[in-house]
This record gives C-alpha cells, sequence and structure tokens, in this order.
C-alpha cells in the first residue's frame, strides 16, 4: 500500500466556478408583461449569488487538525507561535459551517496523522521502531505494524522474504540476530533454499523458536 | 462575481474577501496568490506554485482562476520556508544535478530547526510536494534515530498517554532496543 496516495484522495479537489449567470429570462418570457419579467430577473441573481457566495468558501473542505489527532497530541500552541502574531481578518464565512461538519473528519483526521508518522516510520530501523513503540498509544499500534517492522527488519539482511508470524516482538532485534551469530548461539537448517532459524538460548538451556519464521534470503 | 457587483446589498456581506482578490490579482499577471491559515498573503510565481500539486490540481481545474487560493491547513511560517525549498528545487529542474541537488537538500534541512522540520511535514504532505516530503522525513528520521523515548516525544510534542504500568511493560518487551541509545 502507499501511505501517501491514499491521503492525498481525501482531499477534494477544487470545484470548478459555476458557469456565468443564465439567461435572465427565456424567449417566451419576453412576450409576456414587463412586471412577470422583472420578477424573474431577480430571483435568477439571488440564486446565482447564493452560488457565488458558495464558491467563495475555500475549496478544501478545510479540515482542521485536531490537537490530539495530529501526530498524536502535537500541541497547537507549539506550533502556531507565529500565527498569534499575524492580524486577525475576520474568519471567511465558510469556517462556521465546516466546523458542524467536523465529526464527519474525525476519522479523515486520524488517517492523515497516521500517514504523516508512518512516512517517518518508513525510513527508521527495527531499532529506533522498537523505541518509538513506547512512545504513545498510536506509535505503538504503527510501530509495531507488521508492514512496518518487517520491511525495516528485512532492509540491512537484504531479505527477500519472511514467512510467517513471529510469536513476540523480541524476533526484530536485527543487531541481536548478528550477536548471536556470533556467539553459535542459533542454528540454521537449510533446505532447498529455505533456511529454518531457531533461536537457542543457553542460558535457560531450552529451545526458543521464534514462531517457527522461515527466512528467505534473496541470494539463494 | 459579475452578479454579485449588481446587488449591492448582497455584497456588503462579502465585501472583504472579494476585494482582497481584486487588488491583489490586478498588480500581478504571472503571480499566484496564496492565502494561509493565519491569513497571510503569500505572492508567488507561477512556477513555484506548481511545484505545489495542491495547487495545480486546482489551476488544471480551472485554468483562467485568478482568485486567491486559500490554504486553510498551512500556517505562514513553515509555508514560507516551503516556498524557499521548491525555489531552490526549480533552479534544479532546468539543469539537473542529482548531487548538487543532494548537497542543497541537506543543507536546507540543516539549518532547520526540529520545530521547523516538524511544522513543514503537514505542510508539504497537505501541498503534495513529494520531493520535500522524501527530505523532511528522512532528515526527522536522522534526527530521531537511536534518541531516548523522551527525546523523541519532545521532538514532536507529543504527550506520554501509557500508564507508568504500560510503559514498564513495553519498555521490557523491547529492552533489547534500549541498549547503547544515545545521550540527550
Amino acid at each position: 500500500m502507499d501511505g501517501t496516495d491514499s491521503l492525498f484522495y481525501y482531499y477534494p479537489l477544487p470545484t470548478k466556478k459555476p458557469p456565468a449567470s443564465p439567461s435572465p429570462s427565456q424567449p417566451d418570457h419576453q412576450s409576456k408583461t414587463t412586471i412577470a419579467n422583472a420578477n424573474t430577473d431577480t430571483t435568477t441573481k439571488t440564486a446565482t449569488f447564493n452560488n457565488n457566495n458558495k464558491n467563495s468558501i475555500p475549496f478544501y473542505k478545510p479540515i482542521e487538525i485536531k490537537e490530539r489527532d495530529f501526530l498524536c497530541n502535537y500541541k497547537l500552541s507549539h506550533k502556531h507561535k507565529a500565527a498569534s502574531t499575524s492580524s486577525s481578518l475576520d474568519s471567511p464565512p465558510g469556517n462556521t459551517k465546516t466546523n458542524k461538519k467536523m465529526d464527519s473528519h474525525v476519522l479523515l483526521e486520524a488517517f492523515t496523522c497516521r500517514d504523516t508518522v508512518i512516512m517517518i516510520f518508513r525510513k527508521l530501523g527495527a531499532r529506533d521502531l522498537a523505541r518509538a513503540s513506547c512512545v504513545c498509544k498510536l506509535w505503538r499500534d504503527m510501530a509495531s505494524g507488521d508492514e512496518i517492522v518487517r520491511p525495516a527488519f528485512m532492509e540491512p539482511w537484504k531479505l527477500k522474504e519472511i514467512v510467517g508470524k513471529p510469536e513476540s516482538g523480541k524476533f526484530w532485534r536485527d543487531s541481536g540476530i548478528y550477536l548471536e551469530v556470533q556467539k553459535g548461539w542459533f542454528l540454521v537448517c537449510g533446505y532447498l533454499g529455505i533456511c529454518f532459524f531457531l533461536f537457542v538460548d543457553l542460558d535457560k538451556v531450552e529451545f526458543v523458536v521464534y514462531g517457527m519464521l522461515v527466512i528467505r534470503f534473496s541470494s539463494l | 462575481m459579475s452578479s454579485s457587483a449588481e446587488n449591492p446589498t448582497l455584497t456588503a456581506e462579502i465585501t472583504k474577501p472579494s476585494t482582497e482578490i481584486a487588488t491583489e490579482t490586478a498588480q500581478s499577471a504571472k503571480k499566484i496568490t496564496l492565502k494561509t491559515s493565519d491569513d497571510q498573503i503569500f505572492e508567488v510565481e507561477e512556477s513555484v506554485a506548481m511545484e505545489f500539486a495542491t495547487v495545480k490540481s486546482f489551476f488544471e481545474d480551472a485554468p483562467s482562476s485568478t482568485d486567491t487560493v486559500p490554504l486553510p491547513n498551512v500556517p505562514a511560517k513553515p509555508f514560507s520556508q516551503v516556498i524557499e525549498f521548491c525555489k531552490e528545487q526549480i533552479k534544479f529542474k532546468a539543469n539537473p544535478d542529482e548531487t548538487e541537488k543532494k548537497r542543497s537538500n541537506s543543507e536546507f534541512v540543516k539549518e532547520k530547526t526540529n520545530e521547523d522540520l516538524v511544522e513543514m511535514i503537514p505542510v508539504a504532505n497537505y501541498l503534495e510536494i513529494k520531493d520535500l516530503l522524501d527530505v523532511l522525513n528522512q532528515a526527522v528520521a536522522d534526527r530521531i534515530q537511536n534518541r531516548s523515548v523522551e527525546y523523541v516525544r519532545s521532538f514532536f510534542g507529543i504527550d506520554n498517554d501509557f500508564t507508568s504500568e504500560e510503559e514498564a511493560l513495553l519498555r521490557e518487551e523491547h529492552a533489547w532496543a534500549f541498549e547503547d541509545v544515545d545521550e540527550d
């Protein structure tokens, strides 16, 4: 999946301007009395005006990033230090209307927040992700997701594929595997290009098989 | 707008935005006027504004539009830095030089404070500037790499919403990740 693309989808694209005010009256009407003609004229005008007024509302539904949703609890006060000095123009007419619609955007905001953070997580290694998951609840849920952790683990090892699901998050300690290789603490059973990594914890004198996880090297 | 001009009582209600638009666009032919969430007006060259995919798609839909483009999710301070970045990027569009571009990008993020970077990410995200997003995310990732949980929290201004038991449990589970963490 591509987080960034899915995010962009949620911002409604600007709408085209409504066509120029429609012709005030039909040819048929012109044959009727001038009073009737004037009446239709004014009604069409107000109608088009309303249209224009709607159009002056910002063309994106202003999705106001709520305090707790942005980067999870990102403080707005800290964010808008510069804003406090700005001139206080009247808020655009659209704002009060869209604030009422906020509820429907709450989910959406959560998504935007998630996408922003996940883009950063994609650049982190397994160790950093493990620590990131201790930052807050939202980060824990995201940083321990398979689609984030697996690539982070596979990248330094140039792994092609990881089959199965580890029993514990401890599996993802990338440096851990390296250390265990050095200490000879784990066994590799290779068969037909498939390696079974069996972790052996000699301290406890027992076999710890991390969920029968199968790792296939791209070079094999 | 023509119909509203003919009707003085109704135009009175929206005078502010409409006159603003009129004066701003009259001055500049090739410039695009953008309005940030804190009502700051930015006049940006068309080539720079076209770097913002969000703004670009607006003008693709309405090519002849001369209105001020409102950017309701964009505060002025990070936006001015985003413009700075895009101006640099345009130079490289004319004569692509990857190493020079990388150097300029790394210089751009180097002189930014942590706060600047964190503020710019949602702006770049909203304006859909993929190059900038990539640069920013990488810079942020580099800065929080091998740092303590407390440092990361203060970096993003995140509150700890774990109970002390929950956090202790998590830290125990990820104890392997807390070895040799850099000092703050």
